[in-house]
């Protein structure tokens, strides 16, 4: 367990030297800033630029409606569902497959660390932060809505969606971790991370199972959630979401350990 | 003797390959022994295999007595420098060895008066930069200080010095020369440098252990079936390797006035006790002048090749 500790503020270190923490941090923050104000003034900004006596531009504006702070939330998990996800799929796609290549997994486990607290570590430090910033993105998102709305719903609906979607990224994060340990190359390990990712977000659309799919977790669920409605199966949804994750660890780490 | 490193059967096969072959080895206390073996032979797998990063087929491991099993954590400390070793570039030398230092479970205060004084051991007190910034030889010179973080008595080292410039190979080879007390076995194919710091030697060939002793012991055994003589003519040079060839040697030349006379293939036992002896009356009895003969020291690389050849 110490070892776990040990080398958990190592890849705290590392998310932060090398600079992932930093990008993490501007494509959430910019999403969670951009997507209150694309949902304000995007009928506004269309108004606009259509040239004078355009009908259907009109009715285009029209059929877009007033924009309200619900639209604001779609907004933000649309886009945090997609390149915030694909962000965090890219960003930690080589970090088991990068040591194992280059050796330097290779000192550390003849120094007593093992492989599965060196996976944990890896996930514990790439997952708090991922999480960290999620919430953060949502609160920002929830202070944008609040201004330029005048009303951002309830904080604690919010912060539950907020948390909603960061399990979904935590999931992803430990199948990104097992492609990682699978692959021969860092583009295998994408390709694999990506393959989940649709996966899930096609399951997720399947009739009557779709609703129990933890690609519904990527937008849905913390939408239902953040204008403070209960999703349908949502529990269910969450055991299957935590036994994936911790599958996906336990296989991480067995595959580590196999040279 | 005490033995540092001991093997029972090792064994390790890669579906159709037998990488490791029954290998049965014993390593002193103490001693610097040089694991050669041309490439693919078998040495970094065996390596991997003692160190605990590769799982044996079958076989035995006991390293300072205590019996190694594959994916239990050691309670015998040992250092590890593998062959081309990758640090962490965004951490400083310093950085990393503390890394090691905690994992090894060495308290702070003894951690951080060993880290200094091996960055001093290995030249690298004063540099500040990140190991992104690093040379291969500084990368070396850290590899083996991290080896060497929690004083172990023993220290596997896969071709510490195989990849450097001759300067960063001298250096290396000086750092591995002072570990005094230390057992280290370094695997390397550059038979000079095993000449210049090894003083015990294991040679593997296609995963099998055909030769292990001390250097020194190797040398005399294969200095007293080898003789060399120095002609005054080319002459009788080669009429000496004539007689020699009839009577059963095998000779080697080396320039048209000297030669290397070994027992042939077929000799008994009782010839290869003295082959200078033998070599002196093939030169008497056919009246041959001679400028030298006497036994021939053979350099490792000799003794490498011969017992690959054999």
């Amino acid at each position: 367990m110490s070892n776990f500790r040990v080398f958990l503020v190592k890849e705290f270190m590392e998310n932060l030297r090398t600079k992932r923490l930093l990008v993490l941090a501007c494509v959430f923050l910019f999403f969670a800033m951009t997507s209150p104000l694309l949902t304000r003034y995007m009928g506004e900004f269309f108004a606009m630029i259509m040239p004078a006596g355009d009908e259907m531009g009109a009715a285009v504006i029209a059929a877009m409606g007033t924009p309200t702070w619900e639209d604001s939330y779609i907004q933000l998990y649309g886009n945090l569902g997609q390149i915030g996800a694909l962000t965090v799929l890219l960003l930690f796609m080589g970090s088991i497959l990068r040591e194992k290549r280059s050796g330097s997994a290779d000192l550390v486990f003849t120094k007593g660390l093992g492989p599965t607290a060196f996976v944990l570590a890896k996930f514990t430090a790439a997952g708090a932060l991922t999480l960290a910033m999620t919430l953060v993105s949502t609160l920002v998102g929830y202070i944008y809505t609040l201004i330029l709305f005048e009303y951002g719903g309830s904080i604690g609906n919010v912060l539950l969606g907020g948390l909603a979607f960061g399990i979904f990224l935590m999931m992803m994060l430990a199948i990104v971790l097992l492609c990682s340990a699978l692959a021969k190359s860092t583009a295998i390990s994408a390709v694999l991370g990506l393959a989940a990712f649709v996966f899930f977000g096609f399951t997720s659309v399947i009739p009557r199972i779709g609703r129990l799919s933890p690609g519904n977790l990527m937008a849905s669920s913390p939408i239902s959630l953040t204008l403070g409605e209960f999703p349908d199966g949502f529990v269910i949804m969450l055991i299957i979401t935590t036994a994936i994750t911790i599958l996906s660890l336990l296989a991480a780490a067995k595959i580590t350990a196999i040279t | 003797m005490t033995y540092a490193v001991v093997t029972q059967g090792l064994t390790k096969r890669y579906k159709n390959t037998l990488a490791v072959d029954n290998v049965n080895l014993s390593v002193p206390e103490g001693c610097c022994c040089g694991f050669l073996g041309k490439n693919g032979a078998g040495k970094t797998t065996t390596i991997k295999m003692l160190v605990g990063l590769n799982k044996p087929t079958s076989g035995q491991i006991s390293i300072m007595g205590e019996k190694q099993i594959y994916g239990r954590q050691n309670t015998q400390p040992f250092g590890y420098l593998p062959d081309v070793p990758n640090f962490y570039g965004y951490m400083t030398g310093a950085e990393f060895l503390d890394l090691c230092g905690k994992l090894c479970e060495i308290p702070k205060a003894e951690r951080e008066a060993r880290i200094k004084s091996l960055l001093q051991q290995v030249g690298l007190e004063k540099t500040r930069t990140r190991i992104a910034g690093y040379s291969r030889g500084m990368k070396q010179r850290l590899g083996i200080a991290q080896a060497m973080i929690n004083n172990p008595p023993v220290i596997f080292m896969d071709e510490p010095i195989s990849a450097l410039d001759p300067i960063g190979r001298r250096d290396v080879a000086e750092i591995i020369r002072s570990l005094k007390g230390t057992t280290v076995i370094l695997s390397t194919h550059i038979l000079t440098d095993v000449e210049f710091i090894c003083d015990y030697v294991l040679i593997i060939e296609k995963g099998k252990i055909l030769a292990q002793d001390y250097l020194s012991n190797l040398k005399q055994k294969y200095a007293s079936d080898t003789a060399k003589v120095r002609f005054l003519q080319e002459s009788d040079a080669a009429a000496f390797s004539q007689k020699a060839l009839t009577a059963g040697f095998s000779v080697e030349q080396i320039n048209p006035m000297e030669l290397l006379l070994r027992t042939g293939e077929n000799m008994g036992a009782e010839d290869t006790l003295d082959v200078s002896r033998a070599a002196a009356g093939l030169v008497h009895s056919h009246g041959l002048a001679f400028e030298s003969l006497g036994n021939h020291t053979p350099t490792l690389e000799d003794i490498f090749y011969e017992t690959i050849k054999n």
